[in-house]
């Protein structure tokens, strides 16, 4: 059972299959100033997992997923991403790969002076003409049905027509999550989705996207630092601690106390 | 007797920080050099308190001889009037629309390339350095007197003045919306257009009208160095000791000032 009211987990015996969507080997990223960020890190992830990922500050999380996308360049190392070397891939391709992953911000990162409906509607950007998808008012009809469509999965359809930076948190982060969806992706990670929001809007985000990958068959890898969290949308779990894998194992198989380890 | 911070139970720190930093001997000797340069400068600047007493009276008498102002000529005025605006609007309008193309290339983060961004930053700097008038002298000279002169300089210096705060606009916006559409696959131009410009809009919108008024006010001046509009006509008037007539032509002036002014405000008030 995926959703089990209250308390919400994902079972691995439920996970249909065995592809690989990502598979990390030996990646190593060091800043200037900052030292070591990332060392040897390697694991994978299987479609439809959920996964996540904790750890103490500055202990590599979201540089690893930023690498993931090559948003950051890994110093070394391979990474495979739904089955294309995203390491070697040149800038057309890798914008074509990024187009299949959905990435959600902790800031949310709406276009703040444009409409909920534009936002959400930029979720398609890789998929046309890039100009029609600039704004609303030059999207085709089917985009924009998409995009409400999307919309109504958040809760969200009576808004599409309100300024983004007029939103709540909780609702900013549901456009987001939206935009994301307008990817039709195969993959979301979600660096810290809930950080900004209050506990009860933060849990209902996060059934939202244990919803959402439920229904759309999506693999998900988030980070959190709430240890609730982690244990009960997740079925792996991954801890970093000083930018070295630490934990990566069956989220069954871990309680509370043995993550508090990695934040001593 | 316990003193208030004791009674407060707040310790008493002695080594509180300074409340003003005092300079280096470095830079207090940069400020006196600075200082001494300005006093400097009061003796070449030609201030004159007693000049301007003596001034005074012939100020008096010129604007005596101002009033009341002449208003036989107030259709040619209009006329004037109206192509003065006309050329500031067209070559501010004009000025901003090349502006926003130099900008995205004069932006560091929005530039394609490094060499395009320092030869867009240097085209912006030049245009902006040269004076209007310059520009005009140098116009009438190409492209001969009237108001093509003056509608080119206004674009010029519309490109100087907008292209430096339009780029610094862009650069200035928060960089999450970006690197979002970044993610999602999108091209420079797509995450410019669509993420970039919607956030640097209130700049640009204040920017743009900020160099509207700028450019009607230019606009006046130039027709002093023949570049159109009702500077030669203040010219003339000036030159033919036809004083009220003059007067007429700053009263003129100064009302098409404040409304742009006026209009500007409403519009910046309606957009931010």
């Amino acid at each position: 059972m995926l959703l089990q009211s209250e308390t919400t987990y994902i079972d691995s015996d439920m996970i249909s299959g065995e592809e690989i969507h990502l598979a990390v080997s030996s990646l190593a990223k060091s800043f200037d100033g900052r030292g070591v960020i990332l060392d040897d890190v390697s694991f994978s992830i299987k479609k439809g997992d959920a996964v996540a990922l904790i750890g103490g500050n500055g202990s590599g999380k979201s540089t690893l997923l930023r690498c993931c996308l090559r948003l950051v360049e890994p110093d070394r190392g391979e990474i495979s991403l739904l089955g294309m070397p995203v390491t070697s891939l040149r800038r057309s391709p890798l914008r074509a790969l990024r187009s299949r992953v959905g990435l959600i911000f902790q800031r949310h990162n709406l276009v703040p002076r444009l409409t909920v409906l534009s936002n959400v509607i930029h979720g398609s950007m890789n998929s046309g003409w890039g100009f029609r998808r600039w704004r609303q008012g030059f999207a085709p009809a089917e985009i924009r049905e998409q995009a409400i469509g999307c919309l109504e999965k958040v809760g969200l359809p009576h808004l599409a027509n309100s300024r983004a930076d007029q939103l709540s948190g909780g609702e900013s982060q549901r456009v987001a999550i939206a935009r994301a969806l307008m990817q039709k992706p195969d993959f979301i990670m979600a660096d810290e989705p809930v950080a900004s929001l209050d506990p009860k809007v933060g849990r209902e985000v996060m059934d939202l996207f244990v919803n959402l990958i439920k229904t759309e068959n999506i693999t998900f890898l988030f980070v959190s630092h709430d240890l609730e969290h982690a244990l009960t949308y997740s079925n792996r779990l991954m801890a970093m601690k000083d930018g070295v894998l630490h934990l990566n194992g069956e989220t069954k198989d871990y309680q509370t106390a043995d993550l508090h380890e990695i934040y001593g | 007797m316990k003193s208030t911070a004791e009674l407060s139970g707040i310790q008493n720190y002695k080594n509180l920080p300074n409340r003003f930093e005092l300079p280096s001997a470095w830079k207090f000797f940069l400020y006196f050099l600075g200082i001494c340069f300005f006093i400097y400068s009061l003796s070449g600047s030609g201030l004159s308190g007693g000049d301007l007493v003596r001034g005074v009276p012939n100020m008096a008498r010129l604007v005596g001889e101002m009033t009341p102002p002449e208003f036989s000529r107030i259709r040619s005025i209009s006329l004037a009037m109206l192509q003065t605006f006309q050329m500031a609007l067209v070559g501010a309008t004009i000025g901003i629309i090349i502006s926003f193309f130099l900008a995205v290339l004069a932006s560091r983060r929005n530039s394609p390339h490094p060499a395009l961004y320092y030869s867009t930053r240097f085209i912006i700097a030049f245009c902006r350095s040269v004076p209007d008038l310059v520009w005009a002298v140098l116009f009438v000279a190409s492209v001969g007197l009237g108001v093509f002169a003056g509608t080119l300089t206004i674009i010029i210096d519309t490109i100087g003045f907008c292209g430096r705060f339009f780029a610094e606009a862009m650069e200035e916006v928060d960089q999450g919306p970006e690197e979002a559409l970044q993610t999602i696959g999108a091209t420079r131009l797509d995450i410019v257009m669509s993420a970039v410009v919607p956030a640097a809009m209130p700049s640009f919108v204040n920017s743009s009208l900020f160099a509207i008024e700028k450019a009607v006010r230019s606009s006046v001046v130039l027709g002093l160095v023949g570049a159109g509009g009702i500077g030669i006509e203040l010219k003339v008037a000036m030159d033919m000791f036809e004083y009220q007539t003059a007067a007429t032509i700053i009263l003129s002036i100064f009302l098409l000032v404040i409304a742009v002014e006026q209009f500007s405000i409403t519009i910046r008030s309606r957009f931010m």
